[in-house]
């Protein structure tokens, strides 16, 4: 352990100096709404609140883009929803992605998906293109949210962002 | 936190956004559920909404429509409702858009009653005014689906 720790920080100490390595790279903000659907792999049967699998979903997102200077950037995401409007049912969703934009169109991103339910967090996948339209963002994202037991839910959404 | 409140303040501002109002008016047909006091199908609606419009190029903006309205005048029932859709405007001619809609109910547990609202609308452009003819849908949830036709005027 006492190897390893003195191996992590003299690699820290003997990095290659890079002439702005005390200046952060440039961060660019963005913030917009989100709005789709979804489809959960629960049976309505078998749930007490659900009616159906399809889910309608709206929301408010940020996003923080780490630009590299060249074809790929990294991308932070914090997303809160409404899940459920098409059934009457209000259901909160938060998502904290990051990952990487390519070519400053498309995004493939994952992270940490919090619904107020018994098992609350899960891993979320999303992936999609972002086109800009003069000065404003219209993306089209793909997102996964995997599960053990097979519940598991997908949304393709779309919105705006500036 | 702290993202969330940098984003917001750090996001760039948008060069050629609006802000324009509408007031609303016309039919809405809704299926009839216990839980609401209407004696008939058929409602009149009043609405009045804010358009926030986001500009694109290529024929291509988006917009935030967020309104409060009134329906059943016609049965002398006020019943409020408010929604907030976000669309798409395609040109100068058509708008799309989603959203949710809430309205309120007599039941003391269940006050208010979320649902989502589907609009699309038809901008006509008259002696340089605004003349949206919208349609919405409101999907069936716990029996109550809407069908909506209204007539308005969009000013600045």
């Amino acid at each position: 352990m006492l190897l390893f720790i003195i191996l992590f920080f003299s690699s820290l100490s003997q990095a290659e100096r890079v002439s702005n390595i005390l200046s952060a790279p440039p961060i660019k903000f963005m913030h917009g709404f989100r709005f789709g659907y979804g489809y959960t792999n629960i049976d309505p049967a078998e749930h007490e609140l659900l009616h159906s699998k399809w889910l309608y979903l709206i929301g408010y997102e940020l996003n923080q883009k780490l630009l590299g200077g060249d074809w790929i950037d990294v991308i932070f995401v914090e997303n809160i929803s409404v899940v459920g409007l098409n059934q009457s049912l209000f259901i909160p969703s938060g998502n904290a992605l990051i990952g990487f934009e390519f070519h400053d169109s498309f995004q493939l991103a994952s992270g940490i998906n919090f619904v107020p339910t018994e098992e609350p967090f899960h891993m979320v996948v999303a992936a999609g293109w972002t086109p800009k339209v003069g000065d404003i963002n219209i993306p089209f994202h793909l997102t996964y949210i995997p599960d053990v037991h097979n519940h598991w839910r997908m949304y393709l959404t779309t919105g705006v962002n500036w | 936190m702290w993202l969330f409140i940098t984003s917001i303040l750090s996001a760039h501002t948008l060069s050629q956004n609006k802000w324009n109002h509408n007031i609303s008016l016309g039919y809405q047909y809704r299926t009839l559920v216990p839980e609401e006091s209407f004696l008939s199908s058929h409602c009149s609606v009043l609405q009045y909404s804010g358009v926030f419009t986001l500009s694109g190029t290529g024929g291509v903006h988006a917009f935030v429509e967020p309104s409060m309205g009134i329906v059943g005048l016609n049965q002398s029932i006020l019943q409020p409702s408010v929604s907030m859709i976000l669309g798409f405007q395609l040109g100068n001619s058509f708008t799309i858009g989603s959203g949710p809609t809430v309205s309120t109910r007599d039941d003391q547990e269940n006050t208010f009653f979320p649902q989502i609202l589907i609009e699309g609308s038809l901008l006509l452009h008259v002696d340089g005014s605004t003349i949206p003819i919208k349609f919405g849908y409101v999907p069936m949830s716990y029996g109550l689906t809407q069908y909506q036709l209204t007539i308005g005027y969009t000013w600045n």
